[in-house]
């Protein structure tokens, strides 16, 4: 992989000379003009929604991707232009991140995550999907994957045996039974005392 | 040494309750022997106990801190025994449900940022616990988790759980964060959404545990910060006046058995899972099965296990807030009613120390107490008629209330630096006197209220978990509080109105109670006020240190925590399926929801093709074809969201809903408007 050499220093711009060139040379065999039209769309708002936002740029990538989906067209006409483009554009993606940060494992979803955490959109503009980074941007996404959790630790959190009212005969004394028998008349006979003595206020 | 402490302050009480207990029997029983004056006595005794004790612990510290008590007389070790400097590893957990996502982020950005500055950052990581169901919120939160992370650093340090089940509440969340990471750390620093500890707090915890092996729990004092109405600010100036002779009070006599409140306090993680997992109730009675308020059986659990249970009055920089306005106070207190009540069951269980059952007990008694009090009230004026009685009863427990503020302002007053920080001598006073008026109001409304809520748990009524109103902002409206306080405002006048007829001398004693129901709604109203409290606050009332001095962390907790926001995603007219549209629509918010996700891969033939078939209803049929069910089950499903997110994106529109067609359009329109204003700057 090159890294930061002097023709990569405005990739942006050697990619835009090849993107008209491109448009130029670009006569689908199958599709309609608005097909393709929409295709070209379609991918200029996916890539402003990946924050790919240099004009120049942007069209070399699109140029890239519709070239290898009318490739495709050519051969399988029933998917539309659209979606072949941006197949096309989603597996460049993938590719790249891949090339790009081999460590991370969650695939696109977490490469995309390490580029946005870096910054990778405003700091390296012109680098994205492009063959050859620079060094700095290479080592911040090799550096910066983002863990989304730390690596389990299984333990057994359960909850210890408990008696909530203690009935065994080891607890409780043997007579306990005749002391609640004792203790429940107690309340009922306080019980119905207290109500009398209630009514006998209001009576007064 | 402890015990000494235990039997010299049951002696007190005991001497302090024999103060108003001996007279009022004297009166009861003049004519002789009586069942009712038997009873009505043993109600007085059962009621006055809490208060001599309130009293009491407040007097005991009021002493100690008047003498100038240091954390070294609490018996809490403060420095580690050897040379080791090195902190533990520290996981601090935040449990968050359905909460205000800003709030919860910039709190903690301000605790992670101020732990960087304590030079304790390598040591701890944070977890955000989400059990959130709303599900807009729930996109919201991983987002700002994601720009937390991004903003601080803190990638590989700060992490975000949201959990599949959501079973047992608070206490089931941070199990599952013990059952999963919990042997990564040697202690857990609990902190609640609206919590705010700064970074010397949270490294002084651990150090505190390093010191003291013996310890299993030591709680903090959080003070309430950040009140801006005026309930909120009344709360706040009266913690901060009373506060710290009850928390040294009770230290004093419960030194390693106190409880544990269930947030603003680091647990050792080993005996913690070991012996403090939550059991079931058992299947009977109407208080339901699982145990609403954990804390304070975890801290029995944890004390069972020979571990002990410190507060750490003296640590200073721990924050919460109070709530916001009465009825969402009232809210919560039917959940810790329930949950009080609940721990009935624990205080015959074999095993338990007699302190954690006294700390049960005081639980419990805080709301049985309640409709004690209304029955005592009730008869008494029937039963004492006229006489010297009720005055004496009056007085004295108007005493009994209020001296512990008044020696809690006597050591603001003392103290120049605390009482120019509190407003001055004058301001402090008067504030004392207004809260005193204020609590006056509040207590017989709480009573009413608490006596309800006591009822509607033993007759089976049900509690619903839910997320707590700690913004000041949405204070309740006429309609709500006419709803919520009339019928008790209608009590209290018929109340009064049977005492004029049948016992009318009893009836000025009586006043001060039946007053707070007949008030509470415009009680509840002006309180709730915002603009009253910042006015109160300009003119020097219910001043605290924290308002007229606020330490770093306090004055950036309330700076607004910025996430970069696509114009469309914040529209009113996207507002029910804001999250839902962010997944699909947005690349790098998919990506943080598909990683964050995880797909769990055991998942079934027949439940891959179901969810799949949500997800085509979806793009097809539109949001409005499914429920919230089936949102969630979408929204849970890592290859379904990845699905619509690239049929979404490669698939012509024609192919989409109308609703999608649209709002995939004014997406894409938004961020062109964007990108081309940013352009055109040049």
């Amino acid at each position: 992989m090159r890294l930061n050499g002097q023709s990569a220093e405005r990739p942006g711009l050697e990619k835009a000379g090849e993107s008209v060139i491109a448009a130029e040379h670009f006569v689908p065999a199958t599709g309609s003009e608005t097909e393709w039209n929409a295709a070209y769309y379609r991918l200029e708002d996916y890539l402003r929604a990946l924050r790919v936002v240099n004009k120049m740029h942007q069209s070399g990538i699109i140029w890239r991707c519709l070239e290898a989906a009318a490739e495709k067209h050519a051969m399988d006409s029933t998917q539309s232009p659209t979606t072949l483009a941006m197949r096309e554009a989603r597996a460049l993606l993938e590719q790249w991140f891949a090339n790009i940060s081999p460590r991370n494992e969650s695939g696109m979803a977490g490469g995309l995550m390490s580029f946005i955490a870096n910054d990778a959109p405003e700091k390296w503009p012109a680098y994205f999907l492009a063959d050859e980074i620079p060094a700095d941007f290479q080592n911040a996404m090799a550096a910066g994957r983002v863990l989304v959790r730390p690596d389990l630790k299984v333990s057994s959190m359960v909850p210890q045996p408990i008696e909530y009212i203690p009935t065994t005969a080891a607890i409780l004394p043997p007579n306990l039974r005749t002391r609640m028998a004792e203790a429940i008349t107690l309340i009922g006979l306080t019980t119905l005392a207290f109500s009398k003595s209630v009514l006998d206020l209001f009576r007064r | 040494m402890v015990r000494q402490r235990r039997l010299f302050l049951i002696a007190v009480n005991l001497l302090v309750l024999c103060l108003p207990a001996l007279p009022v029997a004297r009166y009861l029983f003049r004519g002789g022997w009586s069942f009712t004056g038997t009873l009505l006595f043993v109600l007085f005794v059962l009621l006055i106990a809490p208060v001599v004790y309130g009293f009491t612990i407040a007097l005991t510290g009021w002493c100690l801190l008047w003498r100038g008590a240091s954390t070294a007389r609490m018996d809490l070790a403060t420095s580690v025994k050897g040379t080791s400097t090195v902190l533990p590893a520290t996981a601090i957990v935040m449990p968050i449900y359905n909460e205000d996502v800003g709030r919860v982020f910039q709190g903690l950005r301000v605790m992670y940022e101020s732990l960087q500055r304590a030079g304790g950052g390598e040591a701890f990581d944070f977890f955000i616990l989400s059990d959130t169901s709303d599900t807009n919120k729930w996109i919201a939160e991983e987002r700002a988790w994601f720009e937390l992370c991004k903003q601080v650093g803190g990638f590989n340090r700060i992490f975000y759980r949201k959990r599949r089940v959501t079973m047992h509440n608070k206490s089931g969340n941070v199990a599952d964060f013990c059952r999963r990471w919990g042997a990564r750390y040697r202690y857990m620093i609990v902190v609640d959404a609206d919590s705010i500890m700064t970074g010397g707090a949270l490294v002084g915890l651990a150090n505190l545990m390093e010191a003291n092996p013996r310890a299993g729990i030591i709680q903090t004092g959080p003070r309430f910060v950040l009140g801006t109405s005026l309930f909120q600010r009344v709360n706040q100036f009266a913690q901060r006046v009373g506060g710290p002779a009850f928390m040294t009070g009770a230290n004093f006599w419960q030194q390693g058995s106190a409880s544990y409140w269930g947030h603003n306090a680091i647990i050792r993680l080993e005996p913690f899972m070991k012996h403090c997992a939550m059991p079931d109730l058992p299947d009977t009675g109407p208080l339901g099965r699982h145990v609403l308020s954990h804390d304070t059986v975890e801290a029995a659990f944890m004390r069972q296990a020979g571990y002990q249970v410190w507060v750490a009055p003296n640590l200073e920089g721990s924050y919460e807030e109070a709530p916001p306005h009465l009825l969402a106070s009232l809210q919560r207190d039917r959940r810790w009613c329930h949950g009080n009540l609940q721990h009935v069951w624990f205080l015959l269980a074999p095993g338990l120390k007699r302190a954690s059952r006294f700390n049960i007990l005081m639980g419990i008694l805080a709301y049985v107490s309640s409709p004690l009090w209304l029955l005592f009230l009730l008869l008494g004026p029937f039963w004492f008629g006229h006489g010297e009685a009720p005055r004496f009863l009056f007085v004295g427990v108007m005493c009994l209330l209020l001296a512990p503020k008044a020696l809690g302002a006597t050591l603001i007053l003392r103290d120049p630096e605390k009482r120019q920080a509190s407003g001055g001598g004058a301001k402090i006073i008067g504030s004392v006197v207004v809260e005193t008026v204020f609590s006056m109001i509040l207590a017989p409304i709480l009573m009413l209220f608490h006596t309800r809520f006591v009822f509607s748990s033993l007759t089976g009524g049900r509690v619903r978990w839910g997320g707590q109103n700690r913004s000041g902002e949405d204070g309740p409206s006429w309609g709500e509080l006419f709803a919520v306080h009339l019928p008790q405002a209608v009590f209290a006048i018929a109340w009064g109105g049977l005492v004029y007829r049948y016992s009318p001398a009893m009836l000025p004693w009586l006043l001060p109670i039946v007053c707070g129901p007949v008030l509470a709604i415009p009680f509840s109203r002006l309180t709730g006020s915002t603009a009253l409290g910042q006015r109160a606050r300009e003119r020097g009332w219910f001043l605290t240190p924290e308002e007229t001095n606020p330490p770093l962390e306090l004055q950036q907790v309330e700076t607004p925590f910025a996430v970069p926001v696509v114009p469309l995603f914040e529209s009113p007219e996207y507002a029910p399926q804001r999250g839902l549209l962010q997944v699909a629509l947005d690349p790098y918010i998919n990506a943080i929801h598909v990683s964050l996700l995880q797909q769990h891969p055991t998942v079934n033939i027949r439940t891959r093709n179901y969810v799949m078939t949500l997800a085509e209803q979806l793009l097809v049929d539109g949001p409005f074809a499914l429920g919230p069910r089936e949102m969630r089950v979408l929204l849970w499903d890592a290859d379904a969201i990845q699905l619509i997110h690239d049929r979404l994106w490669s698939s012509p529109l024609t192919h989409l809903h109308e609703w999608w067609q649209t709002a995939f359009r004014e997406y894409n329109e938004s961020l062109a408007i964007a990108v081309r204003r940013e352009i055109s700057v040049f």
